[in-house]
């Protein structure tokens, strides 16, 4: 054991936070050493004498203990984190909103919006039927029908082959025109394409 | 929480605070007025202390130690006083009066305590006066547990130069 160890084992023996075993040991080590004996007798003295010149925790006489005060700082204590809550939550939501009202500016919006149209004669061109209360609304026939009708399709072609000693020939088919007026057709609206053994010309 | 409960809770914390002041006011007392000053400011320091307790229950229910908290908390509150108001710690007048026929080293180790720095003065009253461990002087000091024994150590060591010198001195 180095003499720094040794004292500060001495020291804290002295000043009684030893625990029982080791003040046994020590004390053990200590009958065989005694230089160490006098230093560990002049530390105990010290504290000793330390000890009674504080004078030990004297009984004081206390004040009365404040419970009315010490209760109405509690309740003051209650009502702040109670008003830190709900500024908070208020907070939050207020933040939400912000964010919603934001993105909703962000993202883009229809050019014109969806209307929604009573049924009308088409409805029965459709179900061959009156216009009922099934066949209005959103989903309602009249509506699909409408917005079909008013989507622009693309020519469809359609091949001639009158007889199997010409060549076939191919039209569009314009559906906005009224009975679908064909348009002679090669592989092109307005065009005719006339077919090879070879392949397309 | 309802208000039945919320009451309930309140009472709890109360006379637990109670319990506590009890148990540790009087050691608490005397530290402040040592400490920081005069008696009627000790006195008013300590009601301090309880009411800044009574706003943290739940410090007082995790402490590990909670007469050391309370420490700590007594100390925060006198150097907060001492910094506001500019109270002079009277210390020497502090130590036990000097009794006729009384040993002569006592003499010498209250004058060897009243040269100790501050620090070490302190850490030295809260061993030895009013028995606090060493952890729980390093929890009321803010200090590692190393440092409170090293200041113990260096303290105790300064005492017993005193008195032994002396000793040899007259010897």
């Amino acid at each position: 054991m180095t003499p720094e160890m040794l004292d500060r084992l001495l020291l804290d023996r002295a000043l009684g936070v030893l625990g029982p075993e080791a003040c046994a040991l020590l004390s053990a080590y200590l009958e065989r050493d005694a230089e160490a004996a006098r230093r560990a007798t002049e530390f105990e003295t010290a504290t000793m004498l330390a000890r009674r010149a504080l004078g030990a925790s004297a009984t004081t006489e206390l004040p009365p203990f404040p419970a009315a005060a010490i209760e109405r700082v509690q309740r003051t204590q209650r009502r702040l984190v109670l008003v830190r809550n709900v500024a908070a939550l208020a907070a939050c939501v207020l933040i939400g909103v912000g964010v919603g009202n934001w993105t909703a500016r962000e993202s883009p919006r229809p050019a014109s919006p969806i209307q929604l149209t009573p049924a009308g004669p088409a409805a029965t061109y459709v179900t061959g039927g009156p216009a009922t209360e099934s066949n209005s609304g959103f989903w309602s026939a009249q509506r699909l029908y409408e917005e079909s009708a008013s989507k622009k399709r693309k020519p469809s072609m359609r091949l001639e082959w009158d007889s199997p000693l010409q060549r076939p020939k191919t039209a569009y088919q314009n559906p906005a025109r009224e009975g679908g007026a064909m348009w002679p057709g090669t592989g092109v609206p307005g065009s005719v394409r006339r077919f090879t053994l070879g392949g397309a010309t | 929480m309802t208000d039945r409960r919320a009451e309930r809770a309140l009472g709890q914390n109360v006379r637990e605070l109670a319990s506590l002041y009890r148990e540790h006011g009087a050691a608490l007392l005397t530290y402040l007025r040592r400490s920081f000053g005069r008696v009627e400011p000790a006195e008013d320091l300590l009601q301090e202390t309880l009411l800044q307790a009574a706003r943290r229950p739940e410090r007082v229910a995790e402490a590990v130690s909670p007469r050391a908290w309370l420490f700590a908390v007594a100390r925060r509150v006198g150097t907060t006083a001492l910094r506001r108001r500019r109270i002079v710690a009277e210390l020497p007048a502090d130590l036990a009066a000097a009794e006729p026929g009384e040993d002569p080293r006592l003499e010498r180790v209250r004058q060897a305590i009243a040269r100790l720095a501050p620090a070490l003065r302190e850490t030295l009253e809260l061993r030895l006066r009013h028995e606090l461990s060493y952890e729980e002087i390093a929890t009321a000091l803010g200090i590692p547990v190393g440092t409170v024994r090293s200041r113990l150590h260096h303290a105790v060591r300064r005492l017993r130069n005193a008195v032994t010198i002396e000793d040899a001195e007259s010897a």
